[in-house]
């Protein structure tokens, strides 16, 4: 099948025959893909009426996903014409006539990867696409969201040491905390400053004497830097007859 | 019809009239020059699409140079309504963005037991705040004949995957919208029908000759069998 491109218009207003191109579908030999252009849908939000700009987009962004979708299923025995051909895009080119407008697919010379989609949004559209680096969640906020989930309904949650037992000199956060089990877990990440790692671990030395007759655990995500290894077996060798390790895996296989 | 007072008449590249904004503010289509055959059928038609209460754009005339021409509404925001657009009801959530999305299967049902307009007409989504369904307000064939000519489900695209999965999210009360929609279609209506008719003397036998089959109770029961079908496979 031949790589081609075709361009999305939005036509804003009826009298002037304006057309702002705001999206770019390629596809033909590798899978369909969407760019929606977001410098020019704010320059659309400004023209148009709120709730119309709102509806439109809408309407362009599931387009994009279902073009997403489209191009990220597994792909059967290819029986009939796939649904974002130049046929298709023929036909739909001449029924659209009215707000959103495709243009008629025009043929590229070329294998239509990545890098050629990408180097069409530059010469057509003139934007460099800027990739989204994906935030990874700190351990914390998952081990929080964990704790906090039913499952440790049982337990008393983010509570301070001082208000589970009253003559403590520096209260210690607990994450989790059962009296009539005897189980007190704290989450710690090796990852994070020596300094940091070194004050939470005393603050946990501190906790084991102080509940001399709970069993404790601390909860820890495998550590990705050398650092963050080091200190963790060497923390284990010290302390593991008052602490027990557990990676977070197995913590959430464990059953109270 | 309304008679138009323009503001402005912008010019397509053939240097002929296109979209007129009127003083209030509002823009319209110019379309086709209104002949008795345009005046009569658009008569008719926006009389039917009125009593099924089916919503089109706004039509007005317009005098420009001593000939009247047919307009029609132009809205923000309008795009066709397509099997192409399949990705705006692919789920519930998505789908709830139509306000009365039973609109859809009322023009399907108008188109299918008044099939006098010449086949399949456009339908368009109005963006807002919720997706509208609206009818084309002229009819496919641009009023050049008007013949009494049965379409099917298939034609209509009904039969289509994504018309199927569009109305498979309100099946349980497509029945009632069914029922409804015949139950105006009664004798009533027929002979308020006539009676319009009967404004056009010089045509009046003629026309009904076409209208009247779309009331014989063969063809009505013929319709609902088919559209009872097709809401039993949904």
């Amino acid at each position: 099948m031949d790589s081609f491109y075709a361009v999305l218009y939005i036509k804003t207003n009826n009298l002037t025959d304006e057309h702002l191109s705001v999206a770019l579908l390629t596809a033909g030999s590798e899978g369909p893909r969407v760019y929606l252009s977001d410098k020019r849908l704010k320059l659309l939000n400004d023209v148009l009426h709120r709730n119309t700009f709102l509806s439109i987009r809408r309407h362009l962004k599931s387009f994009q996903q279902q073009v997403d979708k489209y191009r990220n299923a597994n792909k059967d025995l290819l029986l009939f014409d796939p649904t974002y051909s130049e046929q298709e895009l023929n036909r739909v080119s001449k029924l659209s006539k009215k707000t959103i407008r495709y243009s008629l697919p025009v043929s590229v010379n070329a294998w239509m990867d990545e890098d050629t989609h990408q180097q069409l949004i530059q010469q057509l559209l003139g934007e460099k696409p800027v990739k989204v680096k994906t935030v990874k969640k700190s351990f914390y906020h998952r081990w929080k969201a964990h704790c906090n989930g039913n499952r440790y309904i049982d337990f008393r949650r983010n509570i301070l040491s001082n208000k589970v037992k009253r003559k403590t000199e520096t209260p210690v956060r607990l994450d989790l905390y059962s009296k009539d089990k005897k189980i007190i877990v704290k989450g710690l990440d090796f990852d994070t400053s020596p300094k940091n790692v070194r004050e939470r671990l005393a603050d946990m030395l501190l906790l084991c004497d102080e509940f001399t007759d709970f069993k404790f655990f601390c909860v820890y995500p495998t550590p990705r830097k050398k650092a963050g290894r080091l200190v963790l077996s060497d923390a284990k060798e010290r302390l593991s007859l008052k602490i027990e390790f557990m990676t977070f895996v197995e913590f959430d296989a464990h059953h109270f | 019809m309304e008679e138009l007072r323009p503001f402005t008449i912008s010019k397509s590249i053939l240097n002929e009239p296109t979209v007129l904004l009127t003083e209030e503010g509002r823009k319209y289509m110019l379309w086709c020059p209104i002949t008795d055959n345009v005046r009569i059928i658009h008569y008719l038609r926006s009389f039917m699409l009125a009593h099924f209460k089916i919503k089109t754009f706004d039509t007005a005339k317009f005098s420009l140079r001593g000939t009247t021409y047919l307009c029609f509404e132009t809205l923000e925001g309008v795009t066709e309504l397509d099997e192409w657009h399949y990705a705006l009801w692919e789920n519930k959530r998505k789908f709830n963005q139509f306000l009365k999305p039973e609109r859809l299967f009322q023009i399907l049902l108008f188109e299918a037991v008044f099939p006098l307009f010449g086949g399949v007409n456009n339908k368009y989504i109005l963006a807002g705040k919720k997706n509208r369904v609206v009818y084309h307000a002229i009819p496919p064939n641009n009023y050049e004949s008007f013949h009494f000519n049965p379409i099917s489900l298939s034609q209509q695209f009904a039969t289509s995957p994504a018309y199927k999965l569009y109305f498979s999210y309100i099946k349980e009360d497509l029945p009632r919208f069914l029922e409804e929609f015949f139950s105006l279609c009664d004798e009533r209506f027929k002979i308020d029908l006539k009676h319009q008719l009967s404004l056009f003397p010089e045509r009046r036998n003629e026309l009904w000759k076409e209208i009247s089959p779309c009331f014989d109770p063969k063809f009505k029961t013929y319709v609902m069998a088919t559209f009872n079908a097709y809401l039993m496979h949904l």
